[in-house]
């Protein structure tokens, strides 16, 4: 089978659904399948700026890249003014603004797949909230070829899949995969009807977290005590991730628990840079910025649990990355998150907005470090056994071929009325 | 219609496929690798060109037998048939089909109208139960006093550091270019009666507040944890005078 993956961006770029979306793709291209790309040529959605190759093979899959608009200081603003209006009002005529200022906008990319989408027997459209998807359910549509669409709706934030032209794709698309049981539920309230949704979610190649060094040899790596206890954060900076809400549990508690060390790793926001002042007087605050892979693993097998207090996961890929690594993960009760993390069986979840919450799920760990090596065993297994890549991809195969056999009965269904 | 029977059917399954026969639907034989063009496939396994296959209605009926390798390809079949609720659930939550897909059909009857609607697209789903969403317990009972304390003193702690809500390195600032100083300064001033003698000494008094409050909290767990401390050793002066007096 012939499948075309549209994407905004794609790896080297970094980010959840784009490496949802390569690990898919290649793993369909290693069943047999024949899987193209088609992205944009950027690594950063906040400028969209063009600086990767046109064309690129990687593991058995074709990357076309294209060019888009540069996303520059009044295409935020466009977005914002159209946001606010849109959700003040509802009115269809603030689209526009969102349309364009969320971009990616590729003409390049929307004439190559008007000429060359015929040939593949199924589109597959990767994250809602960039307008990619859209321009590519329009064309798929004129085309008459069947649509799945990977919406990684952030479920508490309306704007990724509640906007007019985005309810449009999910009503009229002949599959949705969501990632998580409430993600489902969620389309289904909107209307979207129940035999077109599956959840799948996003699975890790277990290959690729292949890692030969031991707590006490990673912890050396990176400076960490030995004896100590260490709370991971592992994301971009922002406030929506909470990084500053799992510092101020770990400052809470510090004095309790000299044992505790903390360690944030990922990329710093000027926001985040300007915040680490006020926390310089905490002693065992560890930094990283961006890493590389493997040192990610480092810091994954160097710490005793993984705290990400995010207010807007669409599925949390770096739980499975904890998990796999037989760590306990500390999260927020948000619904994408509550249905993939079971509190007390394999990791421990606070209220949203409530700090003391999160600050007992860590001294609760802290407290009964036993229990926390059970939790992060129970998410290994909750991992091998239901999100690897093989099994996310014979998931998204069997679904593509539903997709596809629906497809030909609504033709044929068609044609018959017709004569 | 015609119907392809792909795998080895027990009594009750050629009962059904008599029934389409009698109503002059068309019933064939599928081999496991070579299946013919069909508007349902009817199967109780499920072969590879079935994993593969691109047109027709897949119907997977496990009612009679559900075993292990071919519940697990479930998730290839358009519609999953099962006897009762508890193999409905094995293939909801194990086998990742979705619970839409997945019909408990206790006769020939139930099946035959979901096969009829099925092939003309008016089968409604079957339930989708929602997502169970619960309220965070850290409930202490299952911990020892020493554990229970630390974790009532962590959540104390947290909330003394929520005490002061003010925002005290918030400036009102503008990015507008060349006039932006003007228009923060505009800004500042506008808002300061306002500020200054109403809103900031009321939010200074919260703080204050809520601060005493917070510390007054933490004196309470002192006490609570000196008071069990004695209690705890009361308890042993009891238990070692009673064994004394035994």
């Amino acid at each position: 089978m012939r499948f075309l993956h549209v994407s905004h961006q794609y790896p080297p770029a970094i980010g959840g659904s784009e490496k949802y979306i390569a690990d898919l793709s290649e793993a369909l291209a290693a069943r047999g399948h024949q899987v193209d790309v088609f992205t944009t040529r950027a690594t950063d959605y906040h400028s969209w700026r063009s600086e990767l190759p046109p064309f690129e093979r990687r593991n058995g899959v074709a990357v076309y890249r294209f060019n888009s608009f540069r996303r520059r200081n009044y295409m935020w603003r466009m977005l914002h003014f159209g946001l606010r209006n849109y959700w003040r009002t509802r009115s269809a005529r603030y689209e526009p603004f969102i349309f364009w200022g969320g971009g990616p906008n590729s003409m390049e990319m929307a004439w190559a797949m008007w000429q060359r989408a015929k040939q593949y027997d199924l589109i597959h459209l990767n994250c809602l909230v960039y307008t990619h998807v859209v321009y590519g359910y329009w064309i798929a549509k004129k085309l008459g070829l069947p649509v799945v669409v990977t919406p990684h709706a952030h479920i508490e934030q309306e704007q990724t899949y509640n906007i007019g032209f985005q309810r449009k794709v999910l009503l009229g698309a002949d599959h949705i995969i969501a990632d998580t049981t409430a993600e489902r539920d969620r389309f289904l309230e909107i209307g979207v009807n129940p035999w077109q949704v599956s959840v799948n979610g996003v699975g890790l190649d277990l290959t690729a977290y292949r890692h030969d060094m031991d707590t006490a040899a990673a912890r050396r790596k990176l400076n960490l005590p030995e004896d100590a206890f260490v709370v991971l954060f592992l994301g971009r900076k922002v406030r929506y991730k909470g990084w500053d809400l799992a510092l101020d549990a770990y400052a809470s508690l510090r004095e309790q628990f000299p044992q505790l060390h903390f360690l944030a790793v990922g990329p710093e926001t000027d926001e985040s840079e300007k915040m680490w002042t006020h926390y310089q007087h905490i002693p065992g605050i560890h930094i990283m910025g961006k890493v590389s892979e493997s040192e990610k693993l480092t810091a994954l097998q160097a710490c005793d649990c993984l705290m990400l207090p995010s207010a807007g996961e669409a599925f949390g890929i770096v739980f499975l990355e904890a998990w796999l690594m037989g760590k306990p993960v500390i999260g927020l009760r948000t619904k994408a998150i509550a249905s993939l993390v079971q509190h007390g069986h394999d990791g421990l979840l606070a209220e949203p907005g409530n700090l003391a919450d999160l600050t007992t799920a860590l001294a609760h760990l802290v407290t009964k470090p036993q229990l926390a090596r059970q939790m992060g065993q129970n998410g290994r297994q909750k991992v091998l056994q239901h999100y690897t890549t093989d099994r996310i991809a014979q998931k998204t195969e069997a679904i593509y071929m539903q997709t596809l056999r629906h497809h030909w009965q609504k033709t044929h269904q068609e044609m018959n009325g017709q004569r | 219609m015609k119907i392809c029977a792909v795998g080895q059917q027990t009594d009750a399954q050629r009962k059904l496929l008599q029934l389409f026969q009698k109503r002059g639907d068309e019933i064939i034989s599928g081999a496991e690798d070579l299946l013919p063009p069909a508007e349902i496939y009817f199967c109780t396994t499920i072969t590879k060109p079935l994993e593969t296959m691109n047109r027709g209605l897949v119907i997977l009926d496990l009612r009679f037998k559900m075993q292990p390798d071919v519940a697990a390809k479930a998730i290839y079949a358009d519609i999953c048939l099962v006897l009762g609720e508890s193999d409905r659930q094995t293939l909801i939550e194990e086998c990742r089909c979705e619970p839409a897909r997945v019909f408990v059909a206790a006769d020939n009857r139930r099946v035959f109208e979901i096969m009829e609607q099925g092939v003309r697209g008016t089968l409604p789903p079957a339930a989708v139960p929602p997502s169970p969403v619960e309220a965070t317990r850290f409930s202490t009972e299952t911990l020892s006093p020493e554990q229970a304390m630390a974790q009532i003193r962590a959540r104390l702690q947290s909330i003394e550091r929520q005490a002061d809500v003010m925002l005290h390195n918030y400036q009102v600032q503008s990015g507008v270019p060349i006039v932006g100083k003007f228009i923060a300064w505009f800004r500042r001033n506008l808002t300061a009666h306002l500020r200054e003698p109403y809103l900031d000494p009321m939010f200074k008094k919260q703080v204050a507040f809520n601060t005493q409050i917070a510390h007054e909290l933490q004196t309470l767990l002192s006490m609570q944890a000196d008071l069990l401390h004695r209690v705890d050793k009361l308890e042993q002066t009891i238990f070692s005078e009673n064994d004394e007096n035994d």
